[in-house]
């Protein structure tokens, strides 16, 4: 689904995206491009593409010119973090940890092989939510979605207020192939209690792997310090013999500690 | 006699020009000058660099300023110095003539002043959307005497900087989110709880609220023509225009939606029949 491919002129291709659809014509060096985002809190496993159909549908085209002879449509991190919450507040007693899976929604990009960008759209429209206080932070994009804990494996069975279990959702998130899988991992090392109302992911340095048509990112570790600052690392070693399809930033910096500031991130987690 | 003593001097004078030394003095103190010119301009440079690199703009923009006038007047003094001219006439007549320029001046040496204090405070920077007065506008320039406005109806507007130390200079953008707030109105027969419930929900579908912070509903007084409701939105700064107008009209229409009346001012008149 991800591959270059070298469309027939004149012809529409369609990817199926959970939910969303994404559809490519070529004629010459024209391209014309139109994107279905679909909703998050409706997608449907079920992606597939490109596949020839007759018209785009009601989905409005933009058009692109350039030569290229392979497109592929490849999936990014979005340009801002992604925001999620935690269904009820949880409490991480000192050395506990908490984990957390969840499903990105990429950003979609036309791209050529020499990595000209004709078009780009997310997947799925997400509202934008702000991360910090009322005198710095970074605009994020909200996940409609309530993170239960994963413990010891054990998936959270308690039945939500929209009536999905976490089992369902779960379930259903994890046969998607085009959305990011995440573990998430939040570690409490101080010697105080840690309550956990949100979390914050930071892309930039992370990178996307294909597995079995799955996309898979990077671990990413959340971890108080002893001297209760607050560490985003990222860990690259569960993934690293997978066929990587996006390249995170190489800042030489496996940590954001420094880029982000002490005190905009103790707000990760309310503290 | 004086004939004579008249040619004497003028021969005198124009004898100097004559000799080499005359010549080797002008050059002399033109090549000072010039080094002294080319000194302050590569100190200018180079110190321009280093402050733009660290400063805010117009700091970096002063302390040019500052070192190529202070070259200025250190050639202006080796010139002096060089003619033979004797500077203590010449400080005690500046004296004099600042004090009179001081006093006609005044005005714009408190605009240099307040510039300064403006320019080391930093209540703004340029780019900036500040409010002073009933003028809005973004900042184009920040200078000794004044500032430079550019309205969003494209006027330009030259305020002096004595005016903003001494009125109230609110900077709309100096944080990166705001919050809009939206007086709504509604019936006194309304379901205030069906009305919160809705705006929250027209909040939570508007693509310029932010979800965090939450919206804040208040509800403020009973008022003469229904209950007063302040729907206080947070949105990113450069947002400002899209969200006011969408919710707006999400408001009205949603209203109209649900039957929630929007009233107006209403006055019950009774007609008294004369007595006969």
């Amino acid at each position: 689904m991800w591959n270059y491919f070298a469309p027939k002129e004149i012809t529409w291709y369609q990817w199926r995206l959970d939910g969303g659809r994404a559809f490519l014509r070529k004629n010459g060096d024209e391209w014309r491009l139109a994107f279905f985002p679909g909703t998050y809190m409706d997608m449907v496993p079920d992606s597939g593409g490109p596949e020839p159909v007759d018209q785009p549908g009601s989905a409005a085209v933009s058009f692109a010119v350039g030569t290229g002879k392979k497109v592929a449509l490849r999936p990014h991190f979005a340009n801002r973090p992604y925001l999620i919450t935690v269904r009820n507040e949880i409490r991480l007693l000192p050395g506990a940890e908490a984990r957390f899976t969840v499903a990105l929604p990429p950003l979609l990009r036309f791209e050529l092989e020499d990595g000209t960008v004709l078009a780009e759209k997310q997947l799925f429209n997400l509202s934008p939510t702000w991360f910090g206080d009322k005198e710095s932070g970074d605009l994020c994009l909200s996940l409609p979605l309530m993170l239960d804990p994963q413990c010891k494996g054990e998936v959270e069975t308690l039945e939500a207020t929209d009536g999905n279990t976490g089992v369902d959702n779960l379930s259903r998130v994890s046969e998607c192939k085009a959305l990011i899988h995440c573990d998430i991992k939040v570690r409490n090392s101080t010697k105080n209690e840690l309550d956990l109302k949100r979390i914050a992911i930071f892309t930039d340095l992370m990178n996307i792997y294909e597995q079995d048509g799955l996309l898979l990112s990077d671990t990413v570790l959340i971890d108080t310090t002893a001297e209760g600052g607050l560490r985003m690392s990222v860990d690259e070693g569960s993934h690293r013999n997978r066929k990587k399809v996006h390249a995170g930033n190489r800042s030489g910096l496996s940590e954001l500690l420094v880029r982000r500031g002490m005190k905009f991130l103790k707000v990760i987690t309310g503290m | 006699m004086k004939t004579e003593v008249l040619f004497s001097n003028i021969s005198t004078f124009f004898s100097q020009f004559a000799s080499g030394d005359f010549y080797n003095k002008i050059l002399g103190t033109a090549i000072a000058i010039l080094l002294v010119l080319v000194v302050f301009s590569i100190l200018n440079r180079i110190i321009g660099k280093m402050a733009a690199a660290t400063l805010p703009q117009p700091r970096a923009f002063v302390i040019k300023k500052v070192i190529r006038y202070t070259g200025y007047v250190v050639a202006v003094m080796t010139l002096f110095n060089a003619l033979g001219v004797d500077l203590s006439a010449l400080l005690g007549a500046a004296g004099i003539a600042g004090i009179a320029v001081g006093f006609a001046a005044q005005t714009s040496v408190s605009n240099v002043i307040s510039g300064l204090f403006l320019i080391s405070e930093k209540p703004f920077q340029i780019g900036d959307v500040i409010q002073v007065g009933d003028v809005n506008g973004v900042v184009q320039s920040i200078d000794f005497l004044s500032i430079k406005i550019q309205t969003f109806d494209n006027r330009y507007i030259r305020i002096p900087n004595e005016t903003l130390i001494k009125t109230n200079v609110t900077n709309i953008t100096r944080f990166p989110i705001r919050r809009l707030d939206v007086w709504v109105t509604v019936g006194y027969k309304s379901d205030l709880e069906r009305v919160r419930s809705i705006l929250l929900d027209v909040a939570s579908k508007n693509p310029y609220v932010l979800d965090n912070p939450e919206p804040l509903i208040v509800f403020d007084k009973f008022d003469s023509s229904g209950i007063n409701i302040l729907l206080g939105l947070w949105f990113e700064k450069s947002e400002y225009l899209n969200l006011k107008n969408s919710i707006m009209v999400d408001i009205h229409s949603r209203f109209a939606q649900e039957g929630i009346e929007i009233p107006y001012p209403k006055m019950d008149v009774y007609m008294r029949q004369p007595t006969a």
